[in-house]
């Protein structure tokens, strides 16, 4: 990950260093195929960052503001007793907790510390990212009330709860966690709520945006990573090159799958990178990228090491990756969407 | 990187894209990045992001930081630095870069989409209402995909502007007027255009922004039924500030 962050910024060291050298030399460089480029790559990594940063930033000061506000104990109290019922409830957690895939992982685990059962955890996990209020806006303004925006919600629901089940039948739960209850999570923020006599509400407001400008950084790298990768590749690939991906109906889908997560996007924006692609692939492999990308990308799994065992990972990245797959190359095959 | 270096730099990068994003609007080149429905979100968030700048700066010298709402670990020093480079990466490209919407020269990557079908969405019964002079390029491709039968528009009058596109496809005296549609951002973006038809149409740059007035007729290119425009009037025009159509 080190390397692939000094990767980037190199790139970026030396996109500046061919701006400045236009700058100065507009004769020798505008030209040059290279700014062209460079124009035409910036235009649209600005663009991506500019429609997903407002989205972002709600992100970031909802969770600010969860964090410093919401104790997970009472939560807890509310929880359902039996795996089914904890699995259900997990799925709709993220309505009442808007974060999305960064801030999750914390939260889970937090909450699992405080005994919540883990197949209500997992769910939550895996489906809080979709199933909050902030995602479900921007699915919507990009798709409209669409099949991609009412499938996107249900399938993203239904697999976590799935998954949520399968990790339920394990007798015994220590086993799902590392060790270490205090794992470190790198850059993740902590979730303890002041105590209510011992802050005033502005103070916790204060904190609050701190918190989110915090994870405004830690997420916003993230973004401009995936906004640059998805940037580059929109430059140099043709839209022809995507259309000869987009035909088969399970190689579209794995195709858009491994997109997702080497993009690794937050999930409050990807509905719009997904939009780019609507034109060449067909709503099964949209709906792919647009389910499995939330539970499972680079620095997602790089969270889930920092809480679980490589073994209950390797489930966790497994089993949503072959029902979403499932459901994909179904839909690709037998609906007319 | 102390804390508080760290945390001023944060503060900085926060007020600076807060004033990127407020310029872009003022400007009217956030035109070139995303659909106007999402203004109103982009000035929210560059409001916000002063607030939260204004709140990161740290103005106390005793406690710019305390720890007691929140026991979360801070990324190692060289973590940091990349964070901050990272996230001060659109600031940088967009303040050293002149804001330049997409030219003829991204049709090649973005793609040119010619069937109807594609292109066309809700709003295709409106498209039918308007005058047909006050059509943009985008409402005359809706129309034809909408209509029946799109011979009901010829002998129609045309009155479009768009940029110039050369293809091998087409016949002599013939050119693309294009424009790009944006539904959200320009990750969106693709290039739709009409035939244009005329004396020396053909040998107009590509690129060139010009604005077309003529009589509509059906015209059919790689199997696709496209608006043919038989130019009567062409003017040179400059591009104009909202360069894309928005659907």
């Amino acid at each position: 990950m080190k390397t692939f962050f000094n990767g980037l910024v190199l790139l970026a060291l030396a996109a500046l260093a061919a701006i400045l050298l236009a700058q100065f030399h507009p004769s020798a460089a505008r030209s040059d195929l290279w700014f062209e480029y460079l124009n035409i790559f910036t235009t649209i990594f600005l663009g991506i960052f500019i429609e997903a940063a407002p989205f972002l930033l709600l992100g970031t000061l909802a969770s600010g503001l969860v964090e410093v506000f919401l104790n997970p104990a009472q939560l807890y109290r509310l929880a359902p007793r039996t795996a089914i019922g904890g699995a259900l409830a997990g799925g709709l957690l993220g309505l009442a907790f808007p974060v999305c895939e960064c801030g999750v992982v914390p939260l889970t685990r937090r909450l699992f510390r405080k005994g919540l059962p883990p197949a209500m955890g997992i769910a939550f996990l895996l489906a809080s990212p979709v199933m909050n209020p902030i995602v479900i806006a921007s699915t919507l303004a990009a798709f409209g009330w669409g099949p991609v925006f009412w499938l996107r919600l249900i399938l993203s629901f239904a697999i976590a709860a799935a998954v949520g089940l399968i990790f339920s039948t394990q007798r015994n739960p220590a086993r799902l966690f590392l060790p270490g209850t205090a794992p470190v999570i790198a850059g993740a923020s902590g979730l303890t709520p002041l105590d209510p006599p011992a802050a005033a509400p502005t103070a916790r407001l204060g904190a609050a945006l701190r918190i989110a400008a915090d994870e405004f950084f830690e997420m916003g790298k993230f973004l401009v990573a995936g906004a640059a990768l998805a940037a580059l590749m929109q430059t140099f690939l043709p839209q022809s090159a995507l259309l000869a991906l987009g035909s088969g109906p399970l190689v579209s889908a794995l195709a858009l799958m491994l997109l997702a997560v080497l993009l690794s996007i937050c999930s409050t924006v990807d509905a719009f990178i997904a939009l780019a692609f609507t034109g060449a692939f067909s709503t099964g492999s949209i709906l792919a990228f647009l389910v499995f990308g939330p539970m499972v990308d680079i620095k997602s799994v790089l969270l889930y090491l920092q809480v679980f065992p490589r073994r209950v990972v390797a489930y966790l990245v497994l089993l949503p990756f072959l029902m979403t797959l499932l459901a994909a190359v179904f839909l690709n095959l037998f609906t007319a969407y | 990187m102390t804390d508080r270096t760290y945390r001023t730099l944060q503060a900085f990068i926060l007020l600076g894209l807060g004033v990127y994003l407020l310029s872009q609007w003022l400007s009217g080149t956030l035109y070139f990045y995303i659909n106007s429905r999402f203004f109103w979100l982009v000035v929210l968030a560059g409001v916000l992001l002063l607030l939260l700048g204004a709140r990161a700066l740290p103005l106390a010298p005793e406690s710019p930081h305390d720890h007691a709402g929140h026991d979360h670990e801070h990324p190692s020093p060289i973590g940091r630095r990349w964070t901050l480079l990272l996230v001060a990466l659109p600031l940088l490209l967009g303040v050293l870069l002149p804001a330049r919407p997409l030219q003829a020269s991204a049709v090649q990557s973005k793609g040119l989409i010619l069937e109807g079908s594609l292109i066309s969405g809700s709003q295709d019964p409106l498209a039918l209402e308007q005058p047909a002079d006050q059509r943009t390029i985008l409402d005359w491709i809706r129309a034809f995909n909408y209509s029946p039968d799109p011979q009901e528009f010829e002998g129609q009058t045309a009155d479009i502007v768009g940029f110039i596109l050369q293809d091998d496809r087409l016949g002599p005296d013939q050119a693309l007027l294009a424009r790009f549609t944006v539904t959200c951002c320009v990750a969106d973006a693709f290039a739709i255009g009409v035939i244009i038809e005329g004396p020396g149409v053909a040998d107009l740059p590509v690129n060139a922004w010009v604005h077309v007035r003529g009589p509509v007729s059906v015209a059919e290119l790689s199997g696709n039924r496209l608006p043919r425009v038989q130019v009567e009037s062409l003017k040179r025009v400059e591009a104009p500030p909202q360069p894309y159509l928005f659907p």
